[in-house]
């Protein structure tokens, strides 16, 4: 329960400090009136938006009407659609959500499969395999990874669809590279962790007491060294969503990546603005589920409160 | 022996691996003095030629892009972008996380819980999105994708460096020193630098690549530099609706980021394993 307390505050600060972050990053982003208004308007006419918008007040207030007006939904109009920001937001997260879910359930299976036959088997050809993909899609920039794919499975062997939403079929492509890419730095981890767990004295105990070996690795070496990799959730989401921005952007998949893209080529700063604010507050809030989780599978993380 | 097997293996010095990286930094410096063209120069008569071995001419060695650019001069200048943003980006984020992380795990006090929680913030917050801000907050261009980077850097090494600190001044050495009199800064750069130094190296050489995939996903996104200034990222970008009459547009940049990126990854790796760590 402390440990779940703990938690709790330490997310709460983090969101603090990101609202902080995003805040200034408005605030540092020049006058917002120019582009609001057009430029035959009068000193007289901008003066009435500045104090109308609140922009005369010292920073600490905005940054207090900022935050009340986040808590109330309220984040602000489209410059370009003229529709409120939430509302646009709302509409493409669940494409978003679905993408990063698929995404991040071939990232698992992939990295408990192949990073548990590397360890197993280290130092054999079937590592040095698995170790070398995974060396190739961590120095591979992933968009072009998809355009040689589109280009093959889209355009060549018209197998998967190129672009869009719809049916399952479209999501192999986007979700698959993106776990994939995902998949590489938790594979090598768990390689790392699992071989050293598996020298560990209670392995050697547990194949002394003939424990049959995939019990051994089943239910002993992969959970204990699994967790490791878990641990790293807060950087994985992150990951996660850097790479859905910019896999959504090449398969022209309908979420929250092609929403950002497009507002900024078109400068919509109030769009920009809410999808951080919203995006890395679901990032926090993420790898807060999965430290909880993390502490109900483990206990020893429970009590290094 | 199994040991002794793995260590032969492992630690071989990668001559390639330096080779490229060698290359890659020359290039950055000293690239524009031998541009065979102009890299920014259009020229519509001449687009979308193949390289020399795939049907082009020497004029040409890696062919044209959409608009008769040559891009063998537009990969030497574009590896220029990569060099500084990287190199920048680990500069700043790397002296900043040193500094932080020396300090929260030396002091122990209110500093370190605050750099620790602003370290966990920055660590679950995605680059991309701090790119996306500062695209709009300081406009897209270098000074926007070293920021960015650096931003998503300076939290690794000051967790990384914060929790040897904690480990390296509970040693004799260091007490020692302390019943001598020495002062806090005196005690951080002669004992506790010196012995975090390796450790820093590794993360550099580690990092240098992550930093070129980095940028080039900007640059692909449009947050980095801006066109006409050639990078990595945005010729692929580029490339990527031409692939099927002008696929050198895209895989050439490619394939010179994926070798230059895992000859960092070789080398760190070397490095780690010679100082010391684990592969």
């Amino acid at each position: 329960m402390r440990y779940l307390a703990k938690k709790i505050i330490e997310a709460l600060i983090t969101i603090f400090i990101v609202t902080i972050i995003v805040f200034l990053a408005i605030h540092s982003s020049g006058d917002p009136i120019n582009s609001l208004l057009p430029d035959s308007a009068t000193e007289a006419q901008r003066q009435e938006l500045t104090e109308k918008l609140g922009l005369d007040r010292p920073l600490v207030e905005q940054y207090g009407r900022f935050v009340k007006d986040a808590l109330s939904g309220d984040l602000g109009t489209s410059y370009t659609s003229k529709r409120p920001v939430l509302e646009m937001i709302a509409e493409k997260l669940p494409y978003t959500f679905e993408l990063a879910l698929v995404a991040i359930i071939i990232a698992f299976i992939v990295t408990i499969i192949f990073g548990s036959l590397a360890a197993i088997w280290k130092n054999t050809i079937l590592d040095r395999i698995i170790l070398a993909i995974a060396a190739f899609f961590k120095a591979s920039p992933i968009f072009f990874i998809a355009i040689l794919a589109v280009q093959l499975l889209g355009v060549k062997l018209r197998v998967l669809p190129v672009a869009g939403a719809g049916t399952p079929l479209h999501l192999v492509m986007p979700a698959g590279l993106l776990g994939l890419a995902i998949a590489s730095d938790m594979t090598t981890l768990l390689r790392s962790n699992m071989i050293a767990v598996l020298e560990s004295d209670f392995i050697k105990f547990g194949r002394l007491r003939g424990l049959p070996e995939y019990k051994v690795i089943l239910k002993h070496a992969l959970r204990n060294s699994f967790s490791s990799v878990l641990a790293l959730s807060s950087f994985i989401f992150a990951s996660l969503i850097s790479g859905s921005i910019v896999v959504e952007t090449i398969f022209a998949w309908p979420g929250v990546g092609i929403l950002s893209y497009n507002s900024v080529i078109s400068r919509d700063f109030p769009v920009v603005q809410g999808i951080v604010l919203i995006l890395s507050i679901l990032t926090i809030l993420l790898s807060f589920t999965m430290d909880a989780l993390l502490a109900m599978l483990d206990p020893r993380i429970r009590k290094s409160v | 022996m199994k040991k002794l097997y793995k260590q032969k293996q492992v630690n071989s010095l990668p001559i390639v691996s330096l080779v490229v990286i060698g290359i890659f930094v020359l290039n950055g410096l000293f690239g524009s003095l031998i541009l065979p063209k102009d890299p920014t120069e259009t020229d519509l008569v001449n687009k979308l030629l193949p390289p020399v071995f795939f049907g082009g001419t020497w004029n040409y060695p890696l062919g044209t892009d959409e608009l008769g650019r040559d891009v063998l001069s537009r990969i030497i200048a574009g590896g220029r972008v990569s060099l500084i943003v990287a190199a920048a980006a680990i500069v700043v984020g790397g002296i900043v996380g040193t500094a932080l992380g020396i300090i929260a795990g030396y002091y122990e006090n209110l500093a370190d819980t605050i750099i620790t929680r602003l370290t966990d913030a920055s660590l679950a917050f995605p680059s991309i999105l701090l790119a996306l801000l500062l695209s709009i907050g300081i406009g897209p261009g270098e000074k926007a994708a070293i920021i960015a980077i650096a931003f998503a850097m300076w939290a690794k090494y000051a967790r990384t460096v914060r929790s040897e600190v904690l480990i390296i001044k509970t040693a004799n050495y260091i007490t020692q020193a302390k019943i001598m009199g020495a002062g806090d800064l005196r005690i951080i750069t002669r004992h506790i630098l010196p012995n975090i130094k390796d450790m820093i190296i590794v993360m550099v050489s580690l990092e240098v690549g992550m930093s070129i995939i980095s940028e080039a996903s900007l640059s692909f996104l449009g947050l980095s530099v801006v066109p006409p200034t050639p990078s990595w990222g945005q010729m692929i970008a580029d490339g990527k609706n031409y692939f099927q009459n002008g696929w050198w547009v895209s895989v050439f940049p490619a394939l010179i980021t994926i070798i230059t990126v895992l000859s960092f990854q070789r080398f760190g790796n070397w490095l780690k394993v010679s100082k010391g760590g684990k592969a």
